[in-house]
């Protein structure tokens, strides 16, 4: 088991009403196994995970992508700066 | 990391405007980004993953650099509450010719406003927060 950090913004913040908290995951967790754990724990996230990047360890990353054991995971809804 | 790009303080133009000059420039671009006036939108509020952000726009920098002559380069991005009127970005370029100038600092804004973890909604004038932007192209700046 390996656990990683996972962050919440924007859109995603509101739905889930969650900042940031820790999951725990299986080794050879990808990210679409932390997208699906938001589905089934916040199901209100779902619709919006569609149009959501994820950021492993503060660099833009694919769904794909193989987490470790103290990662920080981000999920950045549509950005909107400037 | 170096640069913190992302502040909560107000920002200032003359900062920009100070920064050392380099003799063999010619031009010098500067793009400020307002909060334009909206019904019943008094402020903007900015969320940003910081750390990030400053990543991201440490990697634009960068990428303009490999692009077009740069020597000075300036880029600060607010956070927190800007009222209408006020500055919620500043970017300044200097180069020797004015064509890469203007290339540089739209080059840069454009990639800051669709790579950067940073997120807008409105404040309307009761206090209350309003709808989040979701995109650039319905960006209020």
């Amino acid at each position: 088991v390996i656990h990683v950090r996972l962050l919440f913004f924007a859109q995603l913040r509101d739905a889930t009403e969650v900042g940031e908290c820790v999951v725990s995951l299986p080794m050879n967790a990808s990210g679409e196994d932390i997208r699906a754990w938001c589905v089934a724990h916040h199901p209100s996230s779902g619709p919006l995970l569609a149009s959501t990047r994820i950021a492993i360890n503060e660099e833009y990353s694919t769904w794909d992508t193989v987490v470790h054991d103290g990662d920080e995971i981000a999920l950045v809804p549509p950005v909107s700066g400037g | 990391m170096s640069v913190q790009y992302m502040t909560d303080e107000v920002l200032r133009v003359d900062a920009w405007h100070q920064m050392q000059c380099n003799q063999c420039d010619g031009a010098s671009v500067e793009f400020l980004g307002l909060v334009r006036a909206d019904e019943h939108v008094t402020a903007l509020e900015y969320d940003a993953y910081v750390p990030m952000a400053d990543r991201v726009i440490d990697k634009i920098i960068a990428a303009a650099r490999s692009q077009w002559p740069l020597h000075a380069v300036y880029v600060r991005h607010r956070v927190g509450r800007v009222p209408v009127g006020g500055m919620a970005v500043v970017i300044g370029v200097q180069t020797p010719h004015r064509k890469e100038a203007f290339a540089a600092c739209q080059f840069i804004i454009d990639e800051i406003k669709t790579q950067a973890p940073i997120w807008k909604r409105d404040i309307y004038a009761d206090g209350s927060l309003g709808q989040r932007h979701t995109c650039a192209e319905h960006a209020h700046v």
